[in-house]
Parts: C-alpha cells; sequence; structure tokens
C-alpha cells in the first residue's frame, strides 16, 4: 500500500470516527444543568479545602511549640483527655415521618403530594415534579437517554431553604422494584417509590432528607447520597446507583 | 480547530459568570462525558462534579483558559474515579416487552449508541479519551498532549492502537449519514 492511499484510508476513518461520534453524542439529551447542587457542592469543597489549608498551617506552628514543649516538660495539655469529634454517622437521623419508604402503583397524572408545594407525578414519557417557585421539571424515559432494559437509578437533588434535601431519579430495569433505599453518611434513607400501573420497566422515587444541625463543621462528611439501591420484595437488588459525596 | 464549550468562556470575574458558563457549557460536557463513560448517568454525575470542583476554584482560573481548564479537569476526574461501576444486575429472566416497542427510531438509536459504548468499552481510559477529544472535541494533538499532560508521541500512540481496536467493530465497519446536527 503506497503512502497516499493509506493516507486517504486514515482520513476516510478518522472522519467516520468523527460521524459516530457526532451520533452517539448528539442522541443524548441532557437535562437541565443542576447549578443550585453544583454551585452548593462547590462551596463546599472550597470550605473543605480553605480548613485544610489551615490546619496544615496551624500544624506546622504548633509542631514545633509541643517540641519546645515536650523539651522543658510541658506537654501542652497532651496529657489531658481529649475527646474524639463524636462520629457523624448518627448526626443526621431521618424522622420517620419523613422517610417512610413504600412503593406505590400511581395512574398517569396522578399527583404524589411530597411537601408543601412540592408534587412529583408520572406519565407514559417520564417523570414530572414541581417545587415552589420552580417551573415543572421533567425527567424523560423515552428520549434515547436511558436503556430501559438494563438496570440503572438515577439521583437529583434539591436543596430547599429550610435545610431539608428533596432527592429523586427515576430507576429502570426488569424485575418488579419493591423498596428504594439512600445511602449517607448518617445512614440509610428509606425513600418513596412509584410506578405505573402495568409494569413499565421503570418508575421514579423520592425521598426527603431533614436538614443537618447546624452549624456544620468545615471538615463533616458530606450529607449527599453515596448510593440508590433497588430492592424487589424478596430483597434482591435490582439496581444500584454509585454517587461520590 | 476546537469547539468553544461556551461564549462566555473568555469572560469571567465572579460566580455570576460561574453560573452563565456553567449553563452553557452542561450540554456539551454531557455529551462528551457521556463518550467518555458510556452510561448517562456517569456522565450527568460526572461533569456535576467537574463543574463544582471548578467552581470551588473559580476565581484562581485564567479566563482565557476556562475550556481548557475544565476539559482536562473533565478528563482526569473520569480517569481517577474510583466510584464502583454501576451494578447491573438482572434478577428476572425477561426484559418487559413494552420497554423495546416505544418507536423504531429509539430503539435504533439505543442499539446503536449500546455498540458504540461496547466497541469503546474495550479500549483503556487513556486510549478512549484520546480517541473522544481529537475526535468529538475536534483538538489537536499537541493540545491533547497538553490536556493529558503526557507527550505528543503518547497521543500518537494512544490513537493508533484506539483506532486499531475500534477497526474491526461492526459500528464502524459500515458508513451511515450523520443523524444528528450540530448545534
Amino acid at each position: 500500500m503506497n503512502l497516499s492511499s493509506r493516507s486517504a484510508r486514515m482520513s476516510a476513518e478518522a472522519e467516520r470516527l468523527r460521524e459516530v461520534f457526532a451520533e452517539a453524542a448528539y442522541d443524548v439529551t441532557p437535562s437541565a444543568v443542576p447549578l443550585v447542587a453544583i454551585e452548593r457542592e462547590g462551596r463546599r469543597r472550597r470550605r473543605r479545602r480553605r480548613a485544610t489549608v489551615l490546619g496544615a498551617a496551624c500544624g506546622a506552628l504548633l509542631v514545633p511549640l509541643a517540641v519546645v514543649g515536650f523539651r522543658d516538660g510541658v506537654p501542652f495539655g497532651f496529657g489531658e483527655s481529649v475527646s474524639p469529634p463524636a462520629a457523624h454517622g448518627d448526626r443526621v437521623t431521618p424522622s420517620p415521618a419523613e422517610t417512610a419508604g413504600r412503593m406505590r402503583v400511581v395512574a398517569s397524572g396522578e399527583r404524589v403530594s411530597v411537601a408543601s408545594g412540592t408534587e412529583i407525578w408520572l406519565t407514559k414519557d417520564g417523570s414530572r415534579w414541581t417545587e415552589p417557585g420552580m417551573p415543572v421539571q421533567f425527567h424523560s424515559v423515552v428520549n434515547g437517554n436511558l436503556d430501559l432494559s438494563s438496570p440503572g437509578v438515577s439521583l437529583q437533588s434539591s436543596y430547599w431553604n429550610d435545610g431539608r434535601t428533596f432527592l429523586s431519579g427515576v430507576f429502570h430495569g426488569s424485575g418488579e422494584a419493591a423498596r428504594v433505599e439512600v445511602t449517607t453518611a448518617a445512614g440509610i434513607v428509606h425513600a418513596t417509590a412509584l410506578t405505573l400501573a402495568g409494569k413499565p420497566g421503570w418508575g421514579a422515587w423520592y425521598a426527603v432528607m431533614p436538614a443537618p444541625p447546624t452549624p456544620a463543621p468545615d471538615d463533616a462528611p458530606s450529607q449527599d447520597p453515596r448510593r440508590v439501591t433497588v430492592y424487589d420484595s424478596s430483597g434482591a437488588v435490582l439496581a444500584t446507583g454509585w454517587y461520590r459525596p | 480547530m476546537p469547539h468553544n464549550l461556551t461564549a462566555t468562556s473568555q469572560v469571567h470575574a465572579d460566580s455570576g459568570d460561574f453560573a452563565a458558563y456553567a449553563g452553557a457549557a452542561w450540554p456539551r460536557l454531557v455529551r462528551t462525558a457521556h463518550l467518555l463513560t458510556g452510561d448517562f448517568h456517569d456522565a450527568e454525575d460526572l461533569v456535576q462534579i467537574t463543574l463544582a470542583k471548578v467552581y470551588a476554584r473559580w476565581r484562581r482560573i485564567p479566563s482565557d483558559d476556562v475550556d481548557f481548564y475544565v476539559r482536562r479537569s473533565l478528563v482526569n476526574n473520569n480517569i481517577s474515579r474510583t466510584r464502583k461501576r454501576r451494578v447491573a444486575q438482572l434478577l428476572m429472566p425477561f426484559v418487559p416487552e413494552r420497554a423495546h416497542q416505544r418507536d423504531p427510531g429509539h430503539a435504533e438509536a439505543v442499539t446503536q449508541r449500546a455498540a458504540l459504548d461496547t466497541a469503546l468499552a474495550a479500549l483503556s481510559t487513556r486510549q478512549r479519551a484520546v480517541l473522544v477529544l481529537r475526535y468529538w472535541e475536534d483538538l489537536g494533538e499537541a493540545e491533547t498532549a497538553q490536556l493529558l499532560g503526557c507527550s505528543v508521541g503518547t497521543v500518537k500512540t494512544h490513537a493508533r492502537r484506539g483506532l486499531q481496536a475500534l477497526r474491526a467493530h461492526p459500528v464502524f465497519a459500515g458508513r451511515h449519514p450523520v443523524s444528528g446536527a450540530r448545534s
């Protein structure tokens, strides 16, 4: 094969790859940008970074002082009992009223009240929900973004002014979901699952996480969900979504 | 010529500009992330994490360098993500037929995308990143190398081996018109 034909083949190959990537990319319909969640997570990361830098600076300052203290026989209170920080794991205990997980079969368009001004409902083409002061939001299951034949579960977080967090998402795959659990650093939150009659192969879930105690320390682990798990009635896992806190 | 993620990438000074940037860049970033991960949920999660990190450092990012910084952050986050892969347990022996009968176009699109995902999944994360950056983001070899923190020679090697692996795959064997128009 001479150089020109080889070059032409590679060029055609590259063009074909561009086409295939473009087809796949534009086949996806991104949802609305979750700006509130992004900025909240960004602020949390910024606080943690500053706390880390401050901690390192204090450490660098204190180590020489501690050395001097020990050398002089004064251990700077290091001998006093120091209580470990309270485990964050039991700091947030979702109230039963807010987390009573269950499965509900709803009619298309039937609005389920989550909290004052917040409703969620299903139609044949996806899940919709409203929150106070926000337009109706829509998570489509027919726009080609989701492969409903394989297991999956999505997560959407909405932070309310009162400190509570409204979690919701869509799950899909084979099998019949019976319950949905959300795992956070504080423990497990039992979500409510909704599906349409007739085993459509997908459903929606929601839960309201109570407000964390304030003020939360900078180094406190994020209370954001780490895992969402969909179970069937026998307790077997139908789908799991992992999320980086 | 690489795509600009947004028209606002050249001007930013505070968090107000971040909102404008994120809103404009989000669709393309999700599409790029989808090609990198092969999963819609993972893609949106990856972009969300990336933009949160960008937000945390927004004031330190040079205004004329935002797109590069965001792309590099996206690729690096994808390479380093340690999140376990979504558990895919099929417990029922059948799939509800309705899920496959929405409309022929949808089913075909899902099948086509699944084939591409399968082909790309066979590549290493860096090979995949190189191909996505070169042939979807339209970055040059030098820019791709700078973004990945490697030499141009390494980019060429990744691209050559990636193409070699994809060459035999059926999704690249035929030639079909592009169905999506670039916006």
